[in-house]
């Protein structure tokens, strides 16, 4: 089971509204190499690793990926909060408002929504953990990419935070992926 | 306050904290992926290779040998305006270490230094969550004081709310 902390796991204050940023900013949310479907994908493959570190790996670095989901979440909010109508307009955002008001909802920068279709799950380890990595390396190129396109520094200083956060998990899941190969499971 | 990280031994952390002075125009030989750390070796990891909890949680990675900034951008040093953002700030430290040795020790299962630092981190953050849910409300609803007559879970600000 999961448990809600009352928390981030790391602080975001973003005090300038920017439209266009979320706008981008939300296909890691609901975009293809965003933080939901990494979460899922961990979350869903666990089930079928071979061995306790894989159960163990792939449960805790999804229960992660679901506080980053609520980290670029909140930075949505807090870029759109105080937009008027007219800026939602000019911003592109008038369809999203059609759709969805000022509420939150996960899809990728063109405003495609999310899909299961963004991961797999094969029941093969080595396959399964090989999608992992490279999903944290798309991510990471996805976050610089999003990084290129803003100046304001509240927003960066979290970027810059969640990019690191996949060069960790690709090595978590590399160091599981080398030894898996070792010891020939399939 | 005290600096509950005072707590932990010189010796845990690595010159590189002492010394940290990035200088941001040398970065960017450390850009590319293919140097990761070699991640066969670090069962044998010793102490001069984790951060301080302040600077694990203000770059994103405990890890020295994995960090890797990214072009020139220089990570924020995160500070608090009052007595509630500093415990806060405390608690995310150590919830975020506490992160990072999980992960490391769900694959290195075996590294008793690691282990001991994680029973260290979290004694020392169970004080503060108590400290602090005592001071200014529940972060879970394990931290619910059940004498209270009145229901402060619901209290804003709710974390996306962020500080005013």
């Amino acid at each position: 089971m999961w448990k809600y902390v009352k928390t981030l796991e790391y602080p975001v204050n973003i005090k300038k509204k920017d439209l266009r940023m979320a706008k981008y900013l939300v296909t890691q949310y609901g975009g293809a190499n965003g933080e939901l479907a990494a979460a899922w994908r961990y979350l869903n493959q666990r089930y079928t690793m071979p061995d306790d570190k894989g159960k163990a790996l792939l449960t805790d670095i999804g229960t992660e990926e679901l506080a980053h989901v609520e980290i670029i979440s909140t930075m949505i909010y807090q870029l759109m909060k105080d937009a008027t109508l007219d800026e939602l307009k000019e911003a592109g955002l008038d369809t999203h408002y059609a759709e969805h008001g000022k509420g939150l909802y996960p899809t990728d920068a063109n405003g495609v929504p999310f899909t299961v279709m963004y991961f797999a799950t094969t029941g093969d380890p080595l396959a399964d953990i090989t999608e992992d990595m490279a999903a944290e390396q798309k991510a990471r190129a996805v976050y610089e990419n999003l990084i290129n396109l803003t100046s304001d520094q509240d927003v960066i200083d979290v970027l810059l935070f969640l990019r690191q956060r996949e060069i960790i998990h690709f090595n978590r899941f590399k160091a599981l992926y080398d030894e898996y190969l070792k010891k020939g499971y399939k | 306050m005290n600096n509950i990280f005072y707590e932990i031994p010189n010796d845990w952390y690595s010159e590189f904290n002492n010394n940290f002075m990035p200088n941001m125009n040398n970065d960017m030989g450390n850009m590319n992926m293919m140097n990761m750390p070699n991640v066969n070796n670090t069962n044998n990891m010793n102490n001069n290779d984790l951060a301080t909890p302040k600077v694990a949680l203000d770059r994103g990675n405990l890890f020295n040998d994995s960090y890797d900034p990214y072009r020139n951008y220089k990570y924020r040093e995160l500070k608090a305006n009052n007595k509630k953002e500093e415990m806060l700030l405390d608690i995310l430290r150590h919830n975020f270490v506490l992160t990072e040795i999980n992960l490391y020790l769900d694959v290195n299962p075996n590294n008793s230094k690691m282990i001991n630092l994680f029973n260290m981190y979290l004694s020392n953050k169970k004080r503060i969550v108590d400290e602090y849910e005592k001071n200014f409300g529940p972060l879970t609803l394990d931290g619910l004081n059940v004498t209270d007559n009145n229901w402060n879970w619901n209290n804003s600000p709710w974390p996306w709310e962020g500080s005013k």
